[in-house]
């Protein structure tokens, strides 16, 4: 019985990774760089929560959550990134843009909340457990599997059948000729780069009942969402979901069998297991990633 | 005839070696010569982050494994096993960080550039945990391994903190000899083809992932020198020598001082070390100030420090790791 439970943990936790993950990936894959403070938005969102969710409800916490994360997103994109691409700059000085703003980030929160760590509440409506079978499981979990379930469907939909993710599919393959078809890049560079932090900030919501809340979160997941990211290889959304579900699972599976930070070891281990095979991870093709 | 870059350099190492016989016997001696001794040791580490990025175009971000592996090997050797002699430690401790970087270096060589990034902060990140939970016993966990003091070799005793100091000064005054003669050679010369374009490097017949690899495992090699240094300097091998934040440094400094430059990090080094010494005690956040020199530098001063002091004499490094 323990077993399936893992397999649930496994589940959710994997499906907090995948909302994270999805933002940075498509990122990645439309302009070939890595944003150290996409944490930041997730840290954001759980801390907003804490302090948005006794006053205004579940649902409107979300969309409030969404749309400043998203507006700061945006921020970022316009007045940080979109220079340093258009000087063309090596991708390392973005990573060094964003672990700047990460930092800062970090230490006014803490500045700001305090550095003790918090747990948010569960949503009203959400308390209590299921029971499947045998096991009784905690109805929140199973919202954030299900919450994550619908909104990658959405985003595999809205990437093949919409006309904006047809033409960000087009950037992502090849940004100049897309431009000379008349593709305004970076203003959808802008928008897919504000939407994934906008998940970013919502993901963190929904974790916050389940991991803890600390000013430091924004760095200790971002290492192993780099994980998630590069197993599943940069710029796949597939391969965020299937590596997603995999480390969740290797977390869970560590964490309750071994030692809490045995569940990290192992997710590395696997990692780079698959990169001495595949070293551009699982899903992960040449043309994207340059 | 001496370039200006020598001059400066024997200006610099001058006043280094002057400082403790201007300062005997006032009381900031011990302080200050603890203080330069370590802007030495960590501009010795970011030197080694440098030669990576500012000459083949590796953004590591985990240079710490490899300092975390010499100031360990160090621990390990004279805690654990007992062994006290200088030289073969730091021999040791530079064997086992070139491994490790053997190990990372092979992985950097096979993914694609700003996934190096992501690989090299994994591995460290790894490192940091296996030592952190310690499951055999051996690294001591959160409290490191106090101790790490080597026995006297022909007379030098590196327990004392002038002798430390000397000794530091000649190292790094060695490193940067090796590694500059390095890059002028023919072996640096395809490494910066590599910094520029990897293909062409390829197709001209070199086995650049081998190449790669061998880069990441001598940048690990100084790093790890600096590791177990700092070992004896602190006298404890601690977690902290293999955590993020360290990795962070050695970014901080290089591209402050200026990548490419191999002397930059010195600069850098030495300049944020001061400003931490003033700054910490009277603000209340020092990282604050770390995050906004980041973001100022990648506006501002993307060069670095070294080319308003020198007249550069590397080439521009703008094409290294371009996503």
């Amino acid at each position: 019985m323990t077993a399936v439970l893992q397999v649930l943990n496994g589940l959710t936790i994997g499906a907090i990774y995948i909302l994270l993950a999805s933002g940075l990936t498509i990122v990645f894959g439309l302009q070939g760089i890595v944003n150290i403070a996409h944490g930041v938005f997730y840290m954001l969102g759980a801390y907003l929560a804490i302090t948005l969710y006794p006053r205004i409800g579940f649902a409107l916490t979300v969309v409030a959550v969404f749309v400043v994360t998203a507006l700061l997103g945006l921020g970022l994109e316009v007045t940080g990134v979109r220079p340093l691409v258009r000087w063309r700059r090596p991708g390392t000085q973005v990573l060094v843009l964003t672990l700047g703003v990460a930092i800062i980030a970090s230490e006014l929160t803490k500045l700001a909340w305090g550095p003790v760590p918090q747990l948010s509440d569960v949503p009203a409506g959400l308390t209590g457990v299921v029971s499947l079978g045998p096991i009784l499981y905690p109805k929140y979990w199973l919202f954030v599997m299900a919450f994550t379930a619908v909104f990658m469907t959405a985003l595999a939909v809205a990437f093949n059948r919409t006309t904006l993710g047809i033409l960000v599919q087009s950037i992502a393959l090849n940004s100049e000729i897309s431009q000379a078809m008349g593709t305004n890049a970076p203003r959808i560079n802008s928008m897919v780069f504000a939407l994934g932090s906008g998940v970013a900030g919502i993901a963190g919501v929904l974790a916050g009942p389940i991991l803890s809340v600390y000013p430091t979160m924004c760095f200790d997941l971002l290492i192993i969402l780099f994980v998630v990211v590069i197993l599943g290889g940069l710029g796949s959304l597939l391969g965020i979901v299937v590596s997603g579900i995999l480390i969740g699972l290797v977390n869970a599976f560590g964490v309750a069998y071994l030692t809490g930070t045995a569940g990290n070891i192992l997710a590395f281990a696997v990692m780079i297991a698959v990169l001495v095979f595949r070293p551009l991870g699982l899903f992960g093709r040449a043309g994207i990633l340059k | 005839m001496i370039s200006r870059r020598g001059l400066v350099a024997g200006a610099l190492i001058l006043v280094v070696a002057a400082m403790p016989a201007l300062l005997a016997g006032t009381r900031y001696a011990n302080y200050v010569e603890h203080l330069i001794a370590s802007a030495m040791l960590l501009g010795l580490y970011a030197m080694a982050w440098d030669f990576l990025n500012g000459y083949v175009g590796i953004f590591s971000f985990g240079h710490a494994a490899f300092f975390g592996a010499g100031a360990y090997a160090a621990g390990i050797l004279i805690v654990r096993a007992g062994i006290t002699s200088a030289p073969v430690i730091l021999l040791a401790a530079v064997a086992v960080a070139a491994l490790v970087g053997l190990g990372v270096g092979f992985l950097c060589a096979r993914v694609g550039s700003v996934a190096v990034f992501l690989v090299t902060f994994a591995c460290a990140e790894a490192l940091y945990l296996i030592v952190l939970t310690d499951p055999r016993g051996v690294t001591n966990g959160d409290n490191g391994l106090p101790g790490v003091v080597p026995a006297p070799f022909l007379g030098i005793d590196l327990g004392r903190q002038l002798i430390f100091y000397y000794v530091t000064l000649v190292v790094v005054v060695g490193s940067y000899l090796v590694l500059h003669r390095l890059t002028r050679s023919q072996f640096g010369q395809v490494l910066l083809g590599i910094r520029e374009n990897e293909v062409r490097v390829h197709f001209a017949g070199y086995r650049v992932e081998q190449y790669k690899t061998a880069a990441v495992a001598i940048s690990a090699m100084f790093a790890g020198l600096a590791g177990a240094l700092t070992a004896f300097h602190e006298r404890i091998a601690s977690p902290e020598n293999f955590s993020w934040p360290l990795s962070g440094d050695a970014v901080l400094y290089a591209t402050l001082g200026g990548t490419g430059t191999l002397l930059g990090p010195f600069l850098g080094a030495a300049v944020v070390i001061l400003a931490r010494e003033v700054l910490s005690d009277l603000v209340r956040s020092w990282l604050i100030f770390v995050g906004a020199t980041y973001i100022a530098l990648v506006f501002f001063l993307p060069d670095g420090l070294y080319p308003l002091l020198f007249r550069k004499e590397t080439r521009s490094r703008r094409s290294s790791a371009s996503g």
